[in-house]
């Protein structure tokens, strides 16, 4: 089997030494004494003293520790790694271990937190907002919040590293094979051609595979250093779950003007990342939400500040798609609010700022989607109609818990999400893949950032076979490793599918046009630079920010029984345009999959206590499964454009939409993701 | 603790604590790497096993529950006939499960065609419910199933 199709913990050898993390047990403070009487006669023990390089794991600008130097910063930082070739060995010397600490009492908190807490900010401007706001006397103002979000499901994080002819190998599951290589040849002070770096599976992930492989062989790099032999480290699914990464809660404060058409006169937006307590990937995160909250919308006063705060809990800031489903959720949920004052249709309002065929960043798009988009999921979901009777009846309705029918509403958001980094750390590398058609006429399509989606795979594979004439299954896609392939930075955001499918058909197209010229095997790469770099200007926000754009509307119409106040999805219609469609019927099934999940996030499903789950089958309730609301999806404009991604934009649609929705079946302004029975009612016992 | 037990056909001897979990027990001493446990709590259904021809989750048994039964895992499945009609029938609704989850939605698709040849789509939800993993939409793989019940009926009838 490839190693790319390998889970980490099957990466075993006899002799080798496990490794388990000595975590600290405060949130906060500092490391007094560590007593290490009694331990079995196997244990060794490694502390930040032992490392021969630099403690540390960098991403561009900012850097965490890889053992805590003494000081704890979170209930859960790395303090000693134990080590032994029998891992039962390893409970008993963890707890024989014997930490003291000196407790600092002073947590850092998201809310409030103060301005000493302050990573990093990023913001934009345009016009004059300050003065607008002076000059006005009807601003409506909001706030929202979403929590933090977590996934049970991931495949194992871990990392395995031998010495094999004095050189390093190091095996982990990682989106950004190169850093880990960067990373290991800092902490163990050597150089990077010492060290190889192989990719296993690591999916699914959730972003957790981006820096914590990383950190996971660095140290697994530094036992194999110190003693010569083979080292393995697995986090448990409870530590990957609760130590590696989470999508970062926020808080955001908006406050806008309208004229008497509907149009928004001056906005101003604050949002707050809680990125835990060390922040990684920050200004990423703080900009794509900054250009995912400023939108379309063509407002010609507006201020839009996105800042990331430092506290005590564990690092969560690189989740799957960076900041933008919660600067979107935010957006839509005001925005919808802001049509409502208007007393316009929201799908008439949404389409009134669709006119400018510009984003915020003031780069035009001239077939901007958007219009048709939203007469799309319009039509198909009846929206004007429906809209207008729930709200007739909500307004003829005394009460929610006075009802005796089923409430119903439905909401609509739309926006786009970037494929590719605005910035770094891509800025200077070229995306890049390798393919050969060896003798026996099989295509080996190697990729040097990832290991590859088997949906997308299989996409490769029809398509490499169709260009060549060779059969789908004589195509064999591995992900290579740093010896042999090229640094393209790491692999998130939309990458597979917006860059690789199409590099793979431009290598096939090669080795189509040379196979009878020249003898096999033929080996072929390929690579290309975004054309957007040349236009981006990061520092004042304007031009294209991304690779591409996906764009989307999508409409939820729910209902909420008065009884149980549980909330049911009655439907949801989506309209997408995400440049070419490679497969449209994997496609919608990528679509749907997102707009579950993002479902799933905003009614708090995969927040609640695993028993959940447990008693569903013991009380003979339905399953979330068996509730599948029907959702119905549309790609537009799918022959052409640069191909972007589509489970961002699916997944960040819909949480405004469901709230939005629950709204106008209610009466009541929610402002915060999950909703489920319990806040709902806390909602409606709120004073209005 | 000694167990004697039929693993995939085979007659097995293995001893285990009586304190290891049938995931960790099958893993670790018979190097069944098909089995993911990524929660040890039920819920995300990447430990399915049939035990004599019931489905059930490996994680939330003890080891010595194999005594004297037989075990049925996807490395038991893979080289059967059975198998293809699973992956043809995936393949053709486009469900495309990650590596990480294909064992076990092989297996619990194996349980379903065990009782009923011609699934309804409510039946494969109810018993796909115990699972979770993003990689699958799962209205696809509800007619994964009942198309892979097609091709085994189709294959069978031949016969």
């Amino acid at each position: 089997m490839l190693n790319s199709q390998r889970f980490i913990d099957e990466f075993t050898r006899r002799g080798m030494l496990h490794l388990k993390i000595v975590r600290a047990d405060i949130p906060r403070g500092r490391v007094s004494s560590i007593e290490s009487t009694d331990l079995p006669e196997d244990i060794l023990v490694f502390e930040a003293n032992d490392i021969k390089g630099i403690n540390r794991v960098a991403v561009l600008e900012e850097e965490m520790p890889l053992l805590s130097n003494g000081n704890i910063a979170y209930e859960g930082e790395p303090i000693l790694l134990i080590t032994a070739e029998n891992p039962s060995s390893l409970a008993l010397a963890e707890r024989r271990l014997k930490i003291s600490y000196e407790t600092d009492f002073s947590l850092l908190a998201f809310e409030p937190a103060s301005k000493d807490q302050t990573v990093d900010t990023v913001r934009l401007s345009r016009g004059n907002p300050a003065k607008e706001f002076e000059e006005t006397t009807q601003i409506v103002e909001a706030e929202y919040r979403t929590t933090i979000e977590s996934h049970v499901n991931r495949a194992p994080s871990g990392a395995y590293v031998e010495l094999q002819n004095d050189r390093f190998t190091v095996y982990t599951p990682t989106h950004w094979p190169f850093h880990v290589r960067s990373t290991v040849a800092e902490v163990l002070g050597i150089d990077e051609s010492e060290i190889k770096v192989v990719q296993t599976n690591p999916s699914p992930a959730y972003g957790e595979k981006v820096v914590f492989p990383s950190i996971l062989a660095a140290m697994a790099a530094l036992v194999c250093q110190n003693t010569g032999k083979a080292a393995r480290l697995l986090l448990s699914p409870k530590e990957a779950e609760e130590f590696t990464t989470r999508k970062a809660p926020v808080h955001v404060k908006s406050t806008s003007i309208l004229n008497e058409a509907g149009k928004i006169i001056a906005h101003d937006t604050h949002m707050r990342f809680d990125v835990g307590a060390y922040p990684l990937f920050t200004k990423e995160l703080l900009q794509r939400a900054v250009i995912t909250s400023g939108s379309y919308y063509q407002v010609p006063n507006v201020s839009i500040t996105a800042e990331a705060v430092r506290t005590s809990a564990p690092p969560m800031n690189i989740y799957r798609g960076l900041g933008v489903s919660q600067s979107l959720f935010a957006t839509e949920v005001h925005f919808s609010r802001l049509a409502e004052f208007s007393h316009l249709n929201p799908g008439d309002w949404k389409k009134n700022h669709t006119k400018g065929k510009r984003i915020i960043t003031g780069a035009h798009i001239p077939n901007m989607p958007l219009e048709k988009l939203v007469d799309t999921v319009v039509e198909q979901s009846d929206f004007y109609r429906k809209h207008s009777a729930y709200e007739q009846i909500r307004k003829r309705r005394n009460s929610v818990k006075a009802s005796r029918r089923f409430l119903r509403g439905i909401g609509i958001a739309t926006g786009f999400t970037g494929n590719g980094f605005t910035d770094k750390p891509d800025t200077n590398k070229n995306w890049g893949i390798k393919a050969t058609l060896d003798k026996k006429d099989q295509l080996i399509i190697e990729c040097g950032t990832m290991t590859v989606p088997e949906a997308i795979k299989t996409i490769w594979k029809r398509r490499a076979g169709e260009i060549l004439g060779i059969s789908p299954e004589s195509v064999e896609i591995s992900s290579g490793d740093t010896d042999t392939l090229p640094d393209s930075g790491p692999m998130m955001l939309g990458m597979p599918v917006t860059v690789y499918t199409s590099l793979v058909d431009r290598c096939c197209n090669y080795i189509r046009k040379q196979r009878f010229n020249k003898p096999l095997p033929i080996e072929v790469r390929r690579s290309i630079l975004s054309a957007r770099r040349s236009t981006w200007d990061a520092s004042s926000f304007t031009g294209i920010p991304f690779h591409s754009f996906s764009w989307g509307a999508l409409v939820v119409e729910v209902q909420l029984d008065p009884l149980t106040l549980v909330p049911e999805v009655r439907g949801i219609w989506a309209a997408f345009d995400c440049g070419l469609v490679y497969d449209t019927q994997y496609a919608v099934s990528i679509a749907e999959g997102g707009i579950y999940e993002a479902l799933a996030w905003a009614t708090g499903e995969q927040q609640v206590n695993p028993r959940y789950y447990q008693d569903y089958v013991i009380e003979g309730h339905e399953h979330p499964n068996l509730r599948l609301p029907p959702v119905s999806v549309v790609f537009a404009n799918r022959a052409k454009g640069l191909p972007g991604g589509i489970n961002e934009i699916a997944e960040s649609l819909v949480p405004a939409a469901f709230v939005t929705a629950l709204s106008q079946a209610t009466g009541v302004y929610f402002d915060r993701i999950p909703l489920n029975a319990e806040t709902i009612q806390s909602y409606l016992e709120e004073p209005s | 603790m000694k167990l004697r037990f039929t693993l995939n056909g085979r007659a097995i001897e293995a001893e285990t604590s009586t304190s290891a979990r049938l995931v960790d027990f099958l893993r670790r001493e018979l190097q069944l790497q098909s089995l993911h446990p990524s929660c040890y709590e039920g819920q995300c259904g990447n430990c399915a096993i049939l035990l004599d021809g019931e489905l059930v989750y490996a994680c939330l048994l003890p080891g010595f529950a194999v005594q004297g039964r037989s075990i049925l895992t996807y490395e038991g499945i893979i080289d059967t006939l059975d198998y293809n009609d699973i992956i043809s029938g995936f393949h053709d609704e486009q469900a495309h499960p990650c590596t990480y989850c294909l064992p076990a939605k092989v297996v619990i698709t194996q349980s379903i065609l065990g009782s009923t040849l011609e699934p309804s789509q409510q039946e494969v939800l109810e018993t796909f419910s115990g699972t979770y993993c993003p990689c699958t939409n799962f209205h696809n793989l509800a007619r994964g199933v009942i198309r892979a019940g097609e091709y085994r009926r189709r294959r069978l009838h031949e016969r």
